[in-house]
């Protein structure tokens, strides 16, 4: 009787009788609830903010798909070109994580291996507001033009210099005899870039207000300096690798720091 | 005959491969990607080609696989197709198996991710893949020896032809003497063939065997007497046309019957006193409405056919269109058809009840789980994408983008690529087909638009300039397009990043063309290099860069006469300009107006290139300047008709008739646009 005095007054909006209102409103609640539990489902799949995501990038056949599953699986995976881009969060295998302290064997990171084709790369700046680290994997023996113009499209993404993102350059297949070494690969990457800055000077085109700020290619440096990759905001790191031999510890070390 | 066998997951793993004896060459598989699977032309080709080799696939949407087989360019090998199927269909179960195997079978779900993560080891798939090819192989050998000729006292057309001479007297007499000098040749050759295919396929009976090979020994035979072409052909040049109801053999029939009755022919009646009959007889138009429904089912079994039927038909000859063939099979009885797929069932009886036996048994243990967890399941979404639900919102996007001046036939490859590449996909019961179907639309136009090689003329003219070497541009294009416009706003747009030009007036048959160009110079300030009118282009073309070599000029923009693309002798001047003189950069002007003959200008262009050119290795078209783009609104489709049908990327846009009016590519833009309703 108490209750039913206590909830005439609150449920008194309702049109039909006692009981019916009682029943109505639970399963209003009801159906929020599951509504609720439904959209979080849905939202699920967004990354959860504790892992920091790492993207792995490069032109075609640099090795990008073999480092991702070396990180995961610790051996040789047999590849092909990637035709989509994939994403796993895990730890690093333990094979590369022994001599490290046992915090960093049980993190786990998000890595997104990117395909190499240029076709795929429009969606890439999508995820570039979850990037904490860029792994960038060059073929020391086949560098072409693309890889230089996919950099420099990194380098000049807005929302990577504002986070001043960590770039390492990893020259890989090292294994290979022609394999250049670090020094050389640093001093061609100035040159190349700074020749592509020319390029991306900003009276090149008009401008329409409605231009997507995202995928433009905004000039790094201005031309009358010489260009240097030391200038730039982000930290960009060289190192050498094998995806083929599991000789990766630099990358490794890159990942955790 | 084989190569190579492979599967592997969208990501790039490889998880099964099985080479043959042979080494393979180079990566004619990471082509097919880039060519085909990337692009998603897997709507147009059944088969790519790469140097030596071919290649047929099969893709799996729901869990991201890809079955690819390579073999030799020269083999035509037809059990392919339902190798490629039937194996998907095991390795599916195969790993479904090795699942259920486990102790906790719960922990795996097959996904995505289960194969390009390799969360489960799969243990060798070699022998059932090996068992498998060889199943295929047996019995595509089989068919072949089965079909072998008949004597001819076994066919029916010697049967008709001594029913005939029996019943005239004096006449059939010459006609034996024929028929039996006849028999007697092939009576030699028939034996042995008799034994053999007696021997070979001892399950089904005589009778039966018989009267199947007969039909399609006389298929054969049709088609040897017409001289290698199909009936559908050879009536078509007896004047009988499309639409004959019953086929070859019905009315090879009626003639024979009717010979001893002589038909009149009736004479026409021209006036209103017809019989229903009659005018039921000449009225054609119900004869082509009854033809367009059989040629409408006939689409429909096709596509059946695709899909679910496992009709393993190896009659097909090479060299014969797909339309050709279906024509026969539905001209003839269609016992035939009912009696080939018997006696492939009969073939695989074993494998596909096992398989189907097996996937019922997975379907009833998902039903097994708990309520509450399935009710939430179905909720998250096992809805999958099928033919039907996409055919129709397909069908809708196709009439979208051809009323946006896209090519029909280019909407038509779009949306069966699309159809392939949803096909089968899982989605969640809250996400809207329509949207899904979209996005994937969308991306398809983007990867479409997008060049392969990103192209930055700023750049090569830089790296020219080190090499202390004129870069020079040719323009060309057909008439009207807006070559020398574009000329003088890519001269002005040069000059603004501070490069010095030279114009060559290679234009030398248009009247005033020269005189346009010596304007833009004078209001630009760069030199123009010009000859009068009626000289050869090529050779100025040639003292153009010469003098620009000379006089350490970074560019030259070269402006040439507008052409036909069907007009052989200016096409090989053009080529010979080319040839000549070697430009770094080849760039087509089209309008953006003209839409679909367009794609048609671009593509003679470059074969016209390449064809009139003496070397093997020319230079071919290297971009495209779409001008006029500002008078479309948002009939944007040419630009993607373009790019498509070529390859070739779209490198500018023209907007306008100022210097200024000139932008870059915005693939973004054009595909949002496309897709805009």
């Amino acid at each position: 009787m108490r209750t039913k005095e206590t909830l005439e007054p609150i449920l008194s909006f309702l049109p039909f009788s006692l009981w019916a209102n009682v029943s109505i409103l639970f399963a209003g609640v009801l159906v929020v609830c599951l509504l609720i539990y439904l959209i979080i489902k849905l939202f699920g799949r967004m990354k959860k903010s504790g892992e920091p995501s790492i993207l792995i990038v490069g032109s075609m056949n640099t090795g990008k798909s073999c480092l991702f599953y070396q990180l995961n699986e610790g051996e040789f995976v047999e590849t092909q070109r990637s035709m989509k881009e994939q994403e796993a969060t895990f730890a690093i295998h333990e094979k590369f994580l022994k001599d490290k302290d046992p915090k960093a064997q049980k993190k786990k990171y998000h890595f997104i291996d990117w395909p190499g084709s240029p076709s795929l790369r429009l969606r890439l700046s999508d995820f570039y507001p979850i990037t904490e680290k860029i792994v960038f994997v060059v073929d020391g023996t086949e560098l072409d033009d693309d890889t230089f113009e996919l950099f420099y499209k990194l380098l000049s993404a807005q929302k990577l210099k504002e986070k001043k993102i960590p770039f390492l350059v990893v020259l890989n297949k090292s294994d290979l005899i022609d394999s250049p070494d670090v020094k050389p690969m640093e001093k061609l990457f100035n040159r190349e870039l700074s020749q592509l800055n020319k390029t991306y000077a900003s009276t090149s085109f008009t401008k329409e207000q409605e231009d997507e700020t995202e995928n433009e290619i905004t000039q790094l440096l201005d031309e009358s300096e010489e260009f240097s990759l030391e200038k730039l905001q982000n930290t960009i790191s060289f190192v050498k690798s094998s995806t083929k031999n599991g000789q990766i510890d630099e990358i490794i070390d890159f990942i955790l720091n | 005959m084989l190569d190579k066998f492979l599967i592997f997951s969208f990501g790039g793993r490889v998880i099964f491969s099985h080479k043959f004896d042979c080494e393979i060459e180079g990566e004619p598989v990471n082509e097919l990607i880039s060519n085909i699977l990337i692009e998603d032309r897997t709507g147009s080709v059944k088969e790519y080609v790469h140097e030596n080799y071919k290649m047929k696939w099969q893709i799996e949407n729901e869990f991201e696989l890809v079955f690819v087989v390579v073999y030799q360019r020269m083999l035509q090998l037809f059990y392919l197709d339902k190798l490629l199927e039937l194996l998907q269909e095991n390795f599916l179960n195969f790993a479904r198996e090795q699942i259920n195997k486990l102790d906790n079978p719960n922990k795996f779900a097959l996904s995505p991710s289960f194969f390009s993560l390799n969360k489960l080891k799969l243990p060798d798939f070699r022998p059932h893949f090996l068992q498998i090819l060889e199943q295929v192989e047996e019995y595509d050998k089989r068919q072949k020896v089965a079909t072998k000729m008949r004597t001819f006292d076994k066919t029916d057309k010697y049967k008709n032809t001594v029913t005939a001479v029996k019943d005239k007297d004096g006449v059939g007499k010459k006609n034996k003497k024929k028929k039996n000098k006849n028999q007697n040749d092939q009576d030699e050759e028939s034996d042995s063939e008799e034994s053999n295919s007696e021997s070979n396929s001892p399950s089904l009976t005589k009778k039966k065997k018989i009267s199947k090979s007969a039909k399609r020994i006389k298929k054969l035979q049709e088609r040897q007497k017409s001289g290698g072409r199909s009936p559908k052909r050879n009536l078509r040049r007896r004047g009988r046309g499309r639409g004959g109801r019953g086929g070859r053999g019905s009315k090879s029939k009626k003639k024979i019957d009717e010979k001893p009755q002589k038909k009149i022919k009736k004479p026409m009646k021209w006036d209103n006193t017809l019989t229903k009959s009659e005018r039921r007889e000449l009225d054609q138009g119900e004869k082509l409405d009854q033809m367009q429904m059989k040629e409408i089912s006939k689409q429909n079994s096709q596509k059946l056919i695709g899909d679910k039927k496992l009709n393993l038909d190896f009659s097909a000859s090479e060299g014969e269109d797909d339309d050709d063939y279906w024509e026969l099979s539905n001209d003839e009885e269609e016992s035939i058809d009912e009696e080939e797929e018997e006696e492939e069932k009969e073939g695989f009886k074993v494998n596909l009840d096992s398989l189907k036996k097996k996937k019922k048994s997975n379907e009833t243990k998902k039903k097994k789980k708990g309520k509450v967890a399935n009710f939430f399941k179905g909720l998250k979404g096992n809805k999958e994408l099928d033919e039907e639900t996409l055919e129709p919102i397909l069908e809708k996007f196709r009439d979208h983008l051809i009323s946006r001046n896209v090519d029909s036939e280019i909407a038509q490859k779009i949306s069966d690529s699309v159809l392939l590449g949803l096909k089968g996909k899982q989605i969640g019961t809250f996400q809207r087909v329509v949207k899904i179907v979209r996005e994937k639309i969308e991306e398809v136009l983007i990867k479409i638009l997008t060049p392969k090689r990103v192209v930055n003329i700023l750049r090569d003219i830089g790296i020219s300039k080190k090499k202390k070497e004129p870069y020079s541009i040719v323009f060309v294009g057909v008439n009207g397009t807006g070559k020398s416009t574009s000329l003088a706003k890519t001269c002005y747009w040069l000059l603004q990043n501070n490069f010095t030009v030279l114009i060559a007036a290679c234009d030398t048959f248009r009247s005033g063309a020269v005189d346009q160009l010596r304007v833009h110079s004078n209001v630009l300030g760069v030199p123009l290099f010009e000859w009068g009118y009626g000289k050869p282009p090529a050779n100025i073309a040639q003292k153009a860069i010469a003098h620009a070599k000379s006089n350490n000029i970074d560019v030259v923009l070269i402006d040439t006469a507008g052409r036909m693309q069907d007009n052989e002798l200016q096409m090989r001047a053009l080529a010979n300009l080319i040839e000549l003189n070697k430009p770094n950069f080849v760039a087509f002007v089209g309008e953006a107006l003209v839409g679909n003959i367009g794609k048609d200008q671009l593509i003679k262009f470059n074969q016209g290139i390449s064809d009139y050119s003496k070397t093997n290795k020319t230079q071919l078209i290297n971009g495209i300047f779409l001008t006029k783009f500002d008078t479309i609104d948002d009939k944007v489709g040419a630009a993607l008709s373009m790019t498509y049908s070529s390859g070739i990327p779209i490198v500018f846009l023209g907007v306008g008739q100022q210097y200024v009016d000139l932008k870059k590519m915005d693939v973004k833009m054009i595909s949002k646009t496309l897709i805009k309703n």
